[in-house]
């Protein structure tokens, strides 16, 4: 039954899919700046054959119409078209790069949790307490700090001062993995391989923990006032009544509740964490997807814009499923 | 019966302290319950009846602390145990069920887990889950919740208002507790399911002996159902006695606005009369008698002192100075 109601929510991501594609083909369209000015800027003297030649190439001189048809009929047959400017299938381009984003997001999303369900559950039950001010304080620097600052303190303090992590990319050079899925951790647990499990994991601690603060900020804060209402509840009161431990009312009458409003913003979060990502990329010099986007919007590289966006708005459609999913077991009430 | 009353309230005083000043929302509160007994606590709404029942279990929650007084339970002060001592007892020994049943089960496990619940931390079945799905059927059949065994696994939203209310008397039920503290046990139920919950409660008492403290509003419902009834204003009590003493010849002139508070039919008296003005703040109850301002039979000396409680017939304590010639208590 369940299973059946799943497949039925993956299905209709299809149509959503489809307007994402639309908008987003018409939207890069409207800003300014035209990709083949862009690419031929170089060479100044490009002659007006070149130009012609090159907008021919990519259907740039035919109506919009004519270009979405190209674009929608080629997506459909799994085929996002061309960079322009790294003259490789777009296709290619993000399965390259996707990986690390998914293995920085990740490791963002477990570091923000690590930190923030403790904070946000200690910190209600001792409400007012010194922890629960300096957590509230610290809460509040996480979500006022920029994230290219915190990266850049960070490198400086643990890769530059101490030189006990690495300041950037994902692995050392003298390390060797074998590639599996592109998640590196992952491929060094698959093939066994400890040296690299351990390399990759330090190179991933600050970015991640650079990407996760804010969003572990805000997760703190949620979980905290959402645990102050579930424990002031009556049900709190009855299952201390009933000569329940300190430990099982918050841990699990309090927490199971408090957790329901918690996981639609760390829902929402990840979609902050995917765009967190071009600046956290660009300090840490990760080779990821959001560096790869900063580039294409620069040069109007309409086709890997494109299927980049897709991909953002793939990755966010299926989070919200996820959190649906998680929903229906935290909140009885609810079925999918 | 024997002399040691099971459940002894000694000058017992629950504080609040609030932006308007220190709400002494249960003040030196004096009460004992035997053994089976029937007891009832009436009062009108924020006189601190939920408050009292709380304090018995120690769920008073901060804030608000207990100030003073002492809440023996078999001549054990509650109030002194260790927090380890005192969760054996609740749940076990004296259990409660809350007032407002719609809020009180938890919305994200299943009713019978949660029956199941009370069972495994106090071993009532070994920790055995067979024997102990088992008991929670059986206490969810002895309530009157129809066939319980589908029911187990219902969640608290598929329950009506009545069910959840018995769901609730099952979890209290499930340890055979000594006392039962019911807090406005039948208060959101319709008329008939409140005449099937006293139901149930009274063949509880029956069966197994348990003293219930009947907490309500209602002076009648009290009056059918209690041996004894307690009359609550402002956080103190004013009247205690049988329910004959304190139907038939109430004393306090509040127990007796209550009692002509409720509309009697057969008595050819359909017309509520209200008791005239409002309940004192309880950040700010005047010295004397807090019933003071509102009783007609008011003299300057009412709003002097505390007035204590005087006796004027075997187990029958008011507090009012129109009887002082009693002996004080
Ligand atoms: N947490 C609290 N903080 C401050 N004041 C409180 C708190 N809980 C109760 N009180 C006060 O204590 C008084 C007694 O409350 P209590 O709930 O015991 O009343 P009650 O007699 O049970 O009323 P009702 O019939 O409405 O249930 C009220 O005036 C209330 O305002
Ligand atoms: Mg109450």
């Amino acid at each position: 039954m369940k299973a059946i109601k799943i497949l039925e929510r993956v299905l209709t991501t299809i149509p959503i899919m489809f307007g994402v594609a639309i908008i987003v083909f018409f939207f890069i369209r409207l800003t300014p700046g035209d990709p083949v000015d862009i690419m031929l800027g170089r060479s100044a003297a490009a002659s007006q054959r070149e130009i012609e030649q090159l907008r021919h190439q990519f259907h740039l001189d035919e109506p919009l119409h004519v270009q979405l048809g190209y674009f929608l009929g080629d997506a459909l047959r799994g085929n996002l078209g061309y960079s322009y400017i790294r003259n490789k299938p777009v296709v290619d381009l993000l399965v390259e790069r996707l990986p690390a984003t998914i293995e920085m997001t990740i490791g963002a999303l477990l570091i923000s949790l690590i930190i923030a369900l403790p904070i946000g559950i200690l910190s209600a039950v001792r409400q007012n307490s010194l922890l629960d001010r300096l957590s509230m304080a610290g809460a509040f620097l996480g979500i006022s700090m920029p994230g290219f600052w915190l990266g850049i303190v960070l490198i400086l303090f643990f890769a530059v001062y101490l030189q006990i992590l690495p300041a950037q990319g994902r692995i050392s050079y003298d390390v060797e993995l074998q590639e599996v899925t592109g998640l590196y951790v992952l491929d060094s647990l698959l093939t066994g391989n400890l040296p690299a499990l351990k390399d990759s994991l330090l190179h991933l601690l600050l970015p991640s923990i650079t990407l996760g603060a804010g969003v572990a900020a805000i997760i703190a804060r949620v979980l905290r006032s959402s645990m102050l209402e579930v424990l002031r509840s009556d049900y709190v009161k009855l299952a201390r009544a009933k000569g329940a431990t300190e430990w099982d009312v918050v841990m699990k009458h309090a927490l199971r509740n408090a957790l329901i409003p918690t996981v639609t913003v760390v829902g929402l979060q990840v979609g902050v964490l995917l765009g967190g990502n071009m600046i956290v990329e660009t300090v840490f010099s990760w080779p990821g997807l959001g560096r790869l986007v900063v580039d294409a919007i620069f040069n109007r590289d309409f086709p890997l814009i494109q299927g980049a966006v897709m991909i953002y708005a793939i990755t966010f459609v299926l989070t919200n499923l996820v959190v649906d999913i998680l929903y229906t077991y935290l909140n009885p009430k609810i079925t999918l | 019966m024997t002399n040691t009353p099971l459940l002894e309230l000694k000058n017992l005083t629950t504080v609040f302290p609030t932006r308007r000043g220190l709400v002494r929302a249960v003040a030196d509160v004096s009460l004992s319950l035997a053994q089976g007994e029937l007891l009832g606590i009436v009062g009108e709404s924020g006189c601190g009846k939920s408050v009292t029942m709380l304090s018995i279990l120690r769920l008073i929650s901060t804030p608000g602390r207990i100030a003073a007084g002492q809440a023996l339970f078999q001549g054990r002060d509650l109030l002194k145990l260790s927090d380890g001592a005192m969760r054996q007892i609740r749940g076990k020994d004296i259990a409660m069920v809350f007032q407002d049943p719609l809020s009180t089960l938890n919305p994200a496990f299943p009713v019978g887990e949660q029956i199941r619940e009370s069972l495994r931390i106090h071993h009532i079945a070994q920790n055995h889950f067979a024997r102990e799905k088992e008991r929670v059927i059986e206490l969810m059949s002895e309530v009157g919740i129809s066939s319980p065994t589908d029911r187990f696994h219902e969640y608290p939203h598929q329950f009506s208002g009545g069910m959840q209310q018995r769901a609730l008397i099952a979890i209290a039920l499930a340890c055979e507790p000594k006392i039962l503290l019911a807090d406005e046990p039948t208060t959101s139920l319709d008329v008939t399911i409140q005449a099937q919950i006293m139901d149930l409660m009274r063949r509880i008492n029956e069966a197994r002996g348990t003293a219930i403290v009947l907490v309500t509003h209602n002076l009648d419902l009290a009056a059918e159902f209690c041996q004894r009834i307690a009359v609550m204003y402002a956080g103190r009590l004013v009247e205690i006695g049988t329910t004959d003493q304190v139907i038939e010849t109430p004393q306090h002139p509040y127990t007796r606005g209550l009692l002509t508070c409720i509309p009697r039919i057969s008595a050819q008296r359909t017309r509520i009369e209200p008791i005239p003005g409002n309940v004192p703040d309880l950040a700010n109850v005047p010295p004397g008698c807090a019933f003071a301002e509102r009783c007609s039979e008011m003299q300057p000396i009412c709003q002097n002192d505390l007035i204590p409680f005087f006796e004027i017939a075997p187990g029958h304590l008011v507090r009012c100075l129109r009887h002082s010639s009693a002996t004080p208590d």
